[in-house]
């Protein structure tokens, strides 16, 4: 069976993600990491991502968030051919659509907590722009994000990104991805370094989070835990439905 | 951009540590290579100071380096005296504007004391032309009146109308003294960076008198040590030279001084340029050693880099970030070392001139100064380049996932 029977009510067109028969190989690497694999996401849509160490879970993201480019087949996100861009172009549209959160270490330590969450506006003018056209100053709508998440700058103080446990430090981590509203958020394994409660308490904020501002979430994780937090789990396998 | 640029530095200050010690080497060097330029210029523009508006020095067969040495720097001793008669013959030529005769070899209290006439004062400016200025007083008038250079003033303690006694031959020992006829002090020059300040003048006159006692004033069969000539135009010295360097009764040597001292300090260029090339080698293991720290921080750097993709940053921002720390870094140490150099030398200048009468007169930052400047930047632009060009390849290569 191939991917594209995931959703066969939804159109194409709909799709926020759409990858057909994509396939990618590092440099040097003797197989393909990843071959004829088929992805639909559409907007709003919360989907966990599952598959075994080393299978190329954190390469596709990569090739979602326009960083890699796929070795053959096609990729389009939000309507723009990814096959058709520049890398430049590619940059250009992560950085105004696209959040990504880390398992680890999202934050730059050198920067105060709101430079941090600032960051995103100050690359993409786009996404400043779409900040702009709220009404709402940066700070506030980055306030009203940690809000959202559970947490508050003016709790947290004047503290160091160093000082903040690595819960909160994701937490931050989720609200710079939303700030300025991207239509997709690329999570690789967020909940990896947390323990079952904070776990939780994470998963519980983005999904709000996510849901009140109308993101597609693609997440990659081990944990079956997560599974109920999500509207649909993949896995590799199936969605590289040309390999055995 | 002001985001990028406020990024990198944000990022140099959280090492500051290792930036710090890094801006000390660069600072330091710097200032090397910046001192070292000021003390070259400075001793070139203090060296065609002294010669002032001198187009010709004349004196008895010698060479003209012997020649320019002692009548300009005061080193070393004209052995044959020129006859005062070739004055009056040089004097009426037509291109000479004015032939002012000196007599050397006297000291007082180590001071050179040149014997001259008045005319000396109204045409040896340091300013080309002008007339030389005074502090205080005026030019000397009679053969008991002396003028003191600035320095040699304040060595000597004497102020205007001080009396002060001559002393016969290079060095301490003095003569039979000759208290019963001292010179009275009536004017002090004004410094000037160049060894006049050193000098005592008086009368030839004065001098004459202080040798043979008071006995006989100045004859017409006196001899002097050089005559210095302003020509005009000023291009008659060449013709002029050689013409004197062939005459024979007696055998002349004419200098043109702009061209010995170029000569001398040719020979002295080489070691300049040693000097030059050494201080500019340092600024280049400095900024080797920037380039091992920006290499050795990269590895830590890579998940920063990492998070700087995932915000849409690509190759030519994470390589302009990484630049611009260098630059930034290098940018300070040549403000810190420009700093260092001319605030050094503005703090120092009142202890160098009175322990060594060098007055330094510092002008701030030169030309030649900016291209150093401006070549060492070049140079951390260039040595920036590969760790800014290595790790924004990674991070291309790395995706999301730095694997480390
Ligand atoms: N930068 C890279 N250069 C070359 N090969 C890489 C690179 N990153 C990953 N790979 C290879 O690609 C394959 C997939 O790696 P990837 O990180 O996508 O796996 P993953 O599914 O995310 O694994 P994990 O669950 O452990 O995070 C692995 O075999 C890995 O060795
Ligand atoms: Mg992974």
């Amino acid at each position: 069976m191939g991917a594209g029977s995931q959703h066969p009510s939804e159109g194409p067109a709909r799709a926020l993600v759409c990858c057909e028969a994509l396939s990618f190989c590092w440099p040097g690497a003797s197989a393909p990491t990843l071959s004829h694999l088929s992805l639909r996401l559409q907007a709003g849509e919360a989907v966990l991502l599952r598959g075994e160490s080393g299978q190329g879970k954190s390469t596709l993201l990569s090739l979602l968030a326009g960083i890699l480019s796929p070795s053959s087949g096609s990729l389009t996100v939000g309507g723009k051919d990814f096959h058709a861009l520049s890398q430049r172009q590619r940059d250009r549209v992560r950085g105004a659509d696209i959040g990504v959160i880390f398992q680890q270490f999202n934050l730059l330590p050198f920067l105060s907590i709101l430079d941090n969450l600032l960051l995103p506006i100050g690359f993409s003018a786009e996404r400043r722009a779409r900040l702009a056209a709220t009404g709402t100053p940066p700070e506030v709508a980055a306030e009203e994000l940690l809000c959202t998440l559970g947490l508050s700058l003016k709790a947290l103080g004047n503290r160091s990104v160093g000082a903040l446990s690595v819960g909160q430090q994701q937490r931050v981590a989720a609200a710079r991805a939303l700030l300025g509203s991207p239509s997709l958020i690329l999570a690789d394994e967020p909940t990896s370094a947390l323990d079952p409660k904070n776990r939780d308490a994470f998963l519980r904020a983005l999904k709000g989070a996510q849901t009140a501002r109308g993101a597609a979430l693609l997440c990659v994780s081990h944990d079956p835990a997560l599974e109920p937090y999500f509207d649909r789990t993949v896995t590799l396998d199936r969605l590289q439905g040309g390999r055995p | 951009m002001s985001a990028l640029l406020r990024l990198a530095a944000a990022s140099l200050l959280a090492r500051r540590r290792t930036t710090g010690l890094m801006l000390l080497a660069l600072t330091l060097s710097c200032a090397l290579l910046f001192g070292v330029e000021k003390l070259r210029s400075e001793v070139r523009a203090s060296a065609y100071a002294s010669v002032g508006a001198v187009d010709l020095i004349v004196g008895a067969r010698t060479a003209p380096e012997t020649l320019l040495l002692a009548t300009v720097f005061h080193y070393g001793a004209l052995s044959t005296p020129l006859p005062r008669a070739v004055e009056t013959r040089l004097a009426s030529h037509p291109a000479v504007r004015f032939a002012l005769p000196l007599s050397l070899g006297d000291s007082v209290a180590g001071l050179p004391v040149v014997g001259t006439v008045p005319a000396y004062f109204a045409h040896l400016g340091i300013t080309p032309e002008g007339p030389l200025a005074f502090q205080a007083g005026g030019p000397f008038a009679g053969d008991e009146e002396v003028v003191l250079g600035a320095e040699a003033a304040r060595r000597l303690g004497k102020e205007l109308g001080d009396a002060l006694t001559l002393s016969h031959g290079l060095g301490a020992e003095s003569f039979l003294e000759h208290e019963d006829h001292p010179l009275r002090v009536v004017g002090l020059l004004a410094p000037t960076g160049t060894p006049l300040d050193q000098r005592v003048l008086v009368s030839l006159e004065a001098l004459h008198a202080a040798h043979e006692g008071a006995a006989s004033g100045a004859s017409e069969n006196e001899n002097i040590s050089a005559l210095l000539l302003g020509l005009a135009p000023r291009a008659a010295a060449l013709g002029l030279a050689a013409q004197l360097n062939r005459s024979g009764d007696p055998p002349l040597t004419a200098a043109l001084p702009a061209l010995t001292l170029a000569g001398l300090l040719r020979w002295l260029g080489a070691g300049e340029a040693v000097l030059q090339v050494l201080s500019a080698f340092v600024v280049v293991v400095a900024l080797a050693g920037m380039l091992a720290m920006m290499l050795a921080s990269l590895e830590q750097r890579r998940r920063e880099m990492a998070v700087l993709r995932a915000l849409g940053a690509g190759f030519p921002t994470l390589l302009f970030l990484l630049l611009t720390e260098a630059l930034m870094l290098t940018g300070a140490a040549i403000s810190l070392g420009l700093g260092l150099v001319h605030g050094g030398l503005a703090l120092a200048a009142p202890a160098l001139q009175s322990a060594t009468g060098l007055a330094l007169q510092d002008p701030g930052p030169t030309a030649r100064e900016g291209l150093l400047a401006l070549g060492a930047l070049a140079l951390a632009t260039l040595s920036g380049l590969l760790p800014a060009w290595l790790a924004a390849r990674r991070a291309l290569m790395d995706g999301l996932s730095p694997q480390s």
